[in-house]
């Protein structure tokens, strides 16, 4: 599923400065979005790099280091929470990094324990803890009286985009970094195989857990955005299972070992939902269930992977 | 709560418990021998729920004949499933290193799927019909007839499972299998045959209890997944591929949490089996029943 | 989502005219894009105190079950029929918390007493022990602020366990209908939240409209949230009948006017329904009856008897 090849952990060639240029001009434009998108557009450009920043930061451990997070949608329901509990009385880009933060705490207490456990177990562990974080929220919620949470007077579209498209760059980078950081070569050779990599005298539990408090951090923050946009708190939605399996989908199909994998499981997954449901409304969440099922077995190396297959036997016909 | 001691809190944790094996033992075959994380098992219970339901209310035939054909059409869809999607990735070699994860995203696309046809073809209302109503009385506490017919045919069918693992030929080596699983992913075809039957058997067990379930709770396209949930906290509880260890897992977890309510108060339900989900992966992950592996 | 659909509908596709989405939460995600183009919406299924702070022009909520008037409802029936003990089952979802926030100060201050009170997460499994407890209470109402799935749990428990308070209430799923086919003569005396019933005579059109879902169909309606799109549908078409598509005719008409629906008279101030009274129904010989208040009753309350074998 997850191909070592592609990535080169040490050597860092110099970038050439067309393609900063380049990449400064693209970001520009998406950053300058809401002049040329409507309404409609900017909503769905908002849950395109929603999705960006949820997939890239699970990367971080479970791309790189093949312990697959089934929970992480604890980490956004956190987020959120924070930002309906402390929205009236914080400014909102208060409340944004301080989800962030609550998020990596949680990370770290919870990542102590959990990231003993190995293979499957760890799987079912993360979603477990995150039901139950989920459960404990809804008893706090009913025992002070709350029906949920509304969020008056949130900000507008606009500027939660800005800030979605900010948490989204700062993701991808954040994955680039670590990608090519000593972090990141010992996530992998944990991957490769965990005994050996300890042998070797890697401290497997400080990375791993490094890993997860990092993972978290930015989808706590997009859970206290996404709060505001929806302007209504709830936890039986905002901790929902749904936000996990759809962040472990978009980072398999785009390809888990590469910063620009998510950005094409994104793009393909928000695309195809545009698409299907606005034509076959009743019918697109079958369709999505059979393309899932149809990616997994025929492109197991993600989009980024097969693109990748492709460009090189190109390359080497050109040859 | 004046004592828990009573017939009635007993009878309730044993039909739960009964029915929670039945799941389990299901979603644990199918893991035990071919590592698949199955999602969509919730999902299968709820066709038999339907099943039943559309026999029930268009045919007029009570739910005791809804039992074999829901297991019937249950395990056709096993085939099915394990024909389609699960050779070609038990096949490849690539898929086999991350088999969970990737299984994963595969059943939980059958799960959408299954979940989104069922609303198209029965809509999202919840739907429910009246079996066996009569109260029968036991030690005092009565209950209603169907109650009882729930735990009699998840005991009689987990029963039965458990007695085709040990005697039959290929419930032997579906046990064979359980044990060795990485060696029997690699050979060819005899894994090939046991591995539809276990499909079919793991489906058909879910289409049975799909069937209990719809006398005591309506059956709705999206109702699946906490069963699914539960299932999983009976594996783990059980020990991941320990058949025995599922039964008595089921068993445990119904008791757990009709006593746990009864001690403390229906709001810590969700909380109380969470709770002992996380803690037995983290102290005990291998189940209360197995040995640890190397 | 609901919120991007309905932008999408008015945006991309240049809807005239917009039927509500179903759900509190959707109404609340819709209405913030209402405001914003200034497009008119009847609602439907929507119960909260909170849509009382909402912006009043674009958006009316027909029904008269807000959950703070419901409390009310429920205490003054209760104290009609002289009950003095209550129990409470709360599930834990924001409708039914938002009820119960409202039941206990009332409950408090008519004096009657909770006995036993309990909330469950919405996937409970089994009520057992909290219902023998409160048998053991023997309350004279029992107040289950449960949705369809618990709510067939505590028919089925209840039943086995012989709770036999007088008065038993389950908010929401009695009004569909296959609760009535799965309990037959125990649903009887069970009372619901609602406040339509084709056995109003006062409403010559709610029988035919039931007539009409039945021979469509083959089954009920379910008498709260079917009743409530079928209003608000007849609101709007009236509306439009009279003054055409153009959305600022509509939105005077609509705030201003009475408008004959199946559910009698229906006339708005500001987002709220002010002629259709909250009411509590009742399961009465497999019928659907209003049974408070008095004056809009279709039948007298009955006490739940003994349930059948």
């Amino acid at each position: 599923m997850t191909e070592m090849a592609s990535s080169s952990p040490v050597a860092t060639p110099t970038v050439p400065f067309a393609r900063v240029i380049g990449i400064a001009v693209a970001l520009g434009l998406l950053a300058a979005a809401p002049v040329f998108v409507g309404q409609y557009g900017l909503s769905v450009a908002l849950n395109l790099f929603m999705s960006i920043a949820l997939a890239e930061s699970w990367l971080i451990l479970s791309g790189f280091s093949g312990y697959v997070s089934l929970g992480h949608a604890v980490f956004f329901g956190l987020g959120s929470y924070i930002m309906a509990v402390c929205f009236d009385v914080m400014p909102f880009w208060a409340a944004i990094p301080l989800g962030g933060i609550a998020a990596g705490v949680l990370a770290l207490v919870l990542g102590f324990p959990a990231l003993n456990v190995r293979g499957p177990y760890f799987v079912i562990l993360t979603f477990g803890l995150a039901e139950l974080v989920k459960f404990v929220v809804v008893t706090i919620e009913s025992a002070v009286g709350n029906f949920g949470r509304i969020l008056m007077n949130a900000p507008d579209i606009t500027l939660l985009y800005e800030l979605m498209f900010g948490l989204a760059v700062l993701a991808f980078a954040l994955v680039a970094v670590v990608q090519r950081s000593r972090l990141g070569a010992a996530l992998r050779a944990i991957r490769e195989d965990e005994s050996a990599a300890e042998t070797i005298g890697i401290n497997v539990h400080t990375a791993k857990v490094a890993a997860f408090v990092l993972s978290a951090i930015i989808p706590g923050m997009v859970g206290a955005v996404m709060a505001m946009r929806s302007a209504y708190f709830e936890p039986m939605v905002a901790f929902s299972p749904m936000v996990s399996f759809t962040i472990v989908t978009t980072a398999m199909i785009g390809g888990s070992d590469t910063p620009m994998g998510p950005l094409l499981g994104a793009a393909l997954l928000v695309g195809a939902s545009e698409l299907l449901w606005s034509h076959a409304p009743e019918v697109y969440n079958i369709i999505l269930g059979i393309v899932l099922v149809v990616f997994v077995l025929h492109v197991p190396e993600g989009i980024h992977g097969r693109a990748t297959a492709w460009v090189r036997r190109w390359e080497r016909r050109a040859q | 709560m004046n004592s828990i001691l009573t017939v009635q809190l007993l009878v309730a944790a044993l039909v739960l418990g009964a029915l929670y094996s039945l799941i389990a033992l299901g979603l644990n075959l199918i893991y035990g021998t071919m590592r698949l994380l199955n999602v969509a098992h919730g999902e299968v219970v709820m066709l038999g729920g339907y099943i039943a339901y559309g026999m029930s209310t268009q045919l007029g035939l009570n739910t005791a004949y809804a039992l074999i054909p829901s297991m019937f059409v249950a395990a056709l869809l096993g085939f099915a499933t394990y024909e389609v999607v699960f050779r070609p990735l038990l096949k490849k070699e690539q898929l086999l290193a991350r088999v969970e994860a990737n299984s994963l995203i595969i059943f939980f696309g059958v799960s959408i799927a299954l979940q989104n046809i069922a609303a198209l073809a029965f809509t999202a209302s919840p739907k429910s019909y009246r079996y066996l109503d009569q109260m029968v009385t036991i030690g005092g506490a009565s209950f209603a007839a169907y109650r009882l017919f729930a735990l009699g045919v998840a005991g009689a069918a987990c029963v039965g499972c458990m007695l085709f693992f040990r005697f039959s030929r290929t419930g032997l080596a579906i046990r064979a299998l359980l044990q060795q699983r990485t060696a029997s992913a690699l050979v060819g075809i005899e894994a090939d045959r046991i591995n539809r039957v276990v499909f079919a058997l793991g489906f058909a067990m879910a289409g049975l209890a799909g069937c209990l379930v719809s006398l005591t709770e309506p059956i709705s396209p999206f109702g699946g997944f906490s069963f699914t949930i539960s299932a999983f906290v009976v594996i783990i509880l059980g020990g991941l591929g320990n058949l025995l260890g599922s039964l008595l897992g089921g068993l445990i977890l119904g008791a757990i949490e009709v006593y746990g309510v009864a001690l403390t108060s229906s709001n810590w339900r969700s909380i109380i089996v969470y709770s002992v989900f996380v803690v037995m992966l983290l102290w005990r992950p291998q189940g209360l029943f197995t040995r640890r592996t190397t | 989502m609901a919120a991007e659909i309905y932008e999408k509908l008015i945006t991309s596709d240049k809807v005239d005219l917009l039927f509500s989405p179903f759900g509190t939460p959707n109404h609340f995600a819709v209405v913030p894009i209402l405001e914003r183009y200034k497009f008119p919406m009847v609602g439907s299924s929507a119960a909260s105190v909170r849509l009382r702070e909402l912006k009043p022009g674009n958006i009316w909520f027909p029904t008269s079950a807000f959950p703070d008037r419901m409390a009310v409802a429920i205490v003054q029936l209760l104290q009609a029929q002289n009950y003095k003990t209550a129990a409470i089952l709360t599930v834990q979802l924001p409708f039914a918390l938002e009820l119960k926030k409202f039941l206990i100060p009332a409950l408090d201050q008519a004096g009657i007493k909770v006995v036993a009170a309990a909330d469950y997460p919405a996937d409970i499994k089994d009520m057992t022990a909290t219902l023998t407890t409160i048998k053991q209470a023997a309350p004279a109402a029992v107040i289950g602020l449960t949705f369809p799935a618990d709510s067939l749990l505590y028919m089925q428990e209840a039943r086995e366990i012989g709770i036999t308070a007088p008065f038993q209430m389950l908010s929401v799923g009695p009004t569909y209908s296959f609760f009535q086919k799965r309990f037959g003569a125990n649903a009887n005396g069970i009372v619901m939240m609602g406040h339509w019933s084709p056995h109003q005579t006062a409403w010559p059109k709610a029988k035919p409209f039931f007539d009409a879902y039945v021979a469509k169909f083959h089954e009920r309606p379910e008498y709260f949230d079917s009743a409530l799109a079928y209003m608000s549908a007849e609101i709007t078409t009236q509306a439009v009948a009279r003054v055409g598509l153009d959305h600022d005719k509509l939105r005077q008409d609509i705030s201003t006017q009475t408008f004959d629906t199946i559910n009698g008279p229906v006339r708005f101030d500001g987002v709220e329904n002010v002629t259709t009274p909250t009411m509590l129904m009742q399961l009465q010989d497999g019928e659907a009856q209003i049974v408070w208040p008095k004056p809009a009753a279709s039948a007298p309350f009955k006490p739940k008897g003994a349930w059948a074998d």
